[in-house]
């Protein structure tokens, strides 16, 4: 069974984002940063742009690398650590097989970001 | 309204590196440093080619650690580590200036450089300067220059900042009038697409007012060259628009004249660059006065940089600065330095023009 599926994704990212670690100061801050999450989806968002117009057997080598990124990315900063454990995103990205996985990954990535401003991420 | 095109050449010559940023980045594992030259490979085919050789693992455990020296860090010590000879990623190179040493690291070895901003490229991975940033850099110039644009009716203090009254110059269309919109009628085309020999990688150098110390900071930028020619044309549609242009030689010294006066006068002479044409500035780094109306502005920028946990902003900031390797130019008078300092100092972002009507 997949982990992301179209009816799921929405609702498994507002879950992630309440779970994410808060600053211990002040509970209504994120301990990961606009920046560092905005990082992660600038990978994917032109990935997105590029599955419409491509094949997806082209793009096969961007995701390969796409997960290494993730994995570097994580590697350097604990909090990007914690969001890529709990959303995920590497056992998910072994999951992509087709156009369509890609794109839902994407969107969850999106749908990420935005509850991540919704739940008071600041600019 | 009557439509009459006329046409100008744009000639710029950068005086110093200038850097049109395309909004993404390398990070410090994504080059290879090697004889002479920064090569950026492309990292899908790289990471592909680790995949065939069996090396994806230990790949991915390179990205993860951290070696106390900043150059045991770098991509190729990862090539060297594992004896990879291949270098046929895709991707291009970048020739060393020499002067991209990491000052701030441990180790100041060359190479070991962080980061670099990327230079906006069209979709054959070529190097080019989009219209709409020399634009804005015109706009910039005409904005302070005339008076009935820079004066307190451009800050728009309604809501939680001051920010610019983006309806001060009249524009887009508007049911009843005649379609009126100055900046429509000034049409600035994109360069050229140049070769990635006009690039280097330049790092950002602050020099404060204060203390008049200048220091490196982890941020390189690939950038064109000093003396790099790019040819723009501009075509203007109304005789408004003709206009402006045509003085638009004169309002740039004016701009560079205030600025001066406002701004570069608190810094030491040897770091500003003279003249050969007219000036602008253009792209990153050239610093928030030359991007803004800033007699406006000054006041309202300090005031964004407040914030206790970032660094602030004193007086009116720090002249923006880069190290690249000395030019001469030959000027109808005589052969002249590009700067007047001995430490290969540039500022920012700095060009020259000169604009010819093209008549058909």
């Amino acid at each position: 069974m997949a982990i992301l599926t179209d009816d799921n994704y929405v609702d498994k990212a507002e879950k992630v984002i309440k779970s994410l670690n808060r600053n211990k100061r002040d509970p209504k801050l994120f301990i990961l940063t606009t920046s560092k999450i905005r990082n992660l989806l600038n990978l994917t968002s032109t990935l997105f742009d590029e599955s419409k117009v491509r094949e997806y057997k082209d793009l096969a080598d961007k995701i390969a690398y796409l997960r290494v990124q993730f994995v570097y990315q994580s590697g350097r900063e604990t909090s990007v650590k914690d969001l890529v454990k709990k959303a995920e995103i590497l056992d998910i990205l072994k999951e992509i097989n087709n156009k369509e996985s890609l794109q839902r990954f994407c969107r969850y990535m999106e749908a990420l970001v935005a509850y991540f401003r919704f739940y008071g991420g600041k600019d | 309204m009557k439509t009459e095109y006329r046409t100008f050449q744009f000639s710029l010559l950068s005086m110093a590196p200038i850097h049109i940023g395309s909004g993404d980045k390398y990070t410090s594992r994504e080059f290879i440093y090697e004889n002479g030259y920064f090569y950026f490979p492309d990292m899908g085919k790289f990471y592909n080619r680790m995949v065939e050789k069996g090396y994806d693992q230990k790949f991915e455990r390179f990205l993860q650690e951290r070696k106390p020296r900043a150059s045991n860090n770098r991509l190729i010590s990862f090539l060297l580590d594992n004896r990879i000879s291949d270098r046929d990623f895709g991707g291009y190179r970048i020739k060393e200036t020499g002067l991209e040493t990491e000052e701030n690291d441990n180790d100041s070895k060359l190479g070991a450089i962080n980061e670099v901003v990327k230079f906006m490229r069209d979709p054959f991975g070529t190097p080019y300067i989009p219209g709409s940033s020399l634009k804005g850099a015109i706009r910039t110039i005409l904005m302070n220059t005339n008076p009935d644009w820079n004066n307190k009716k451009v800050v728009d203090t309604r809501g939680k900042r001051p920010k610019e009254n983006k309806n001060m110059i009249s524009w887009g269309a508007k049911k009843g009038k005649e379609f009126n919109d100055l900046f429509n009628a000034i049409r600035v085309s994109d360069s050229k697409p140049f070769s990635n020999e006009s690039l280097i990688l330049v790092q950002k150098w602050d020099c404060s007012a204060k203390l008049l110390k200048v220091k490196p900071l982890p941020l390189y930028r690939e950038a064109i060259a000093p003396l790099t020619k790019v040819e723009f044309t501009i075509t203007t549609t109304t005789a408004e628009a003709a206009t402006l242009i045509e003085k638009f030689e004169d309002k740039a010294l004016e701009f560079y004249k205030g600025y001066k006066n406002f701004f570069l006068k608190d810094f030491p002479e040897d770091k500003i660059q003279d003249n050969i044409d007219y000036p602008i500035y253009l792209g990153a780094g050239s610093g928030a006065w030359t991007k803004t109306i800033f007699k406006q502005a000054n006041g309202i920028i300090q005031d964004r940089h407040k914030k206790p946990v970032q660094t602030k902003m004193k007086g009116k900031g720090v002249l923006k600065l880069t190290k690249a390797p000395m030019k001469s130019v030959k000027t109808t008078q005589a052969t002249r330095k590009l700067i007047m300092n001995n430490e290969s100092f540039y500022e920012m972002g700095k060009a020259n023009f000169m604009i010819r009507e093209i008549l058909q």
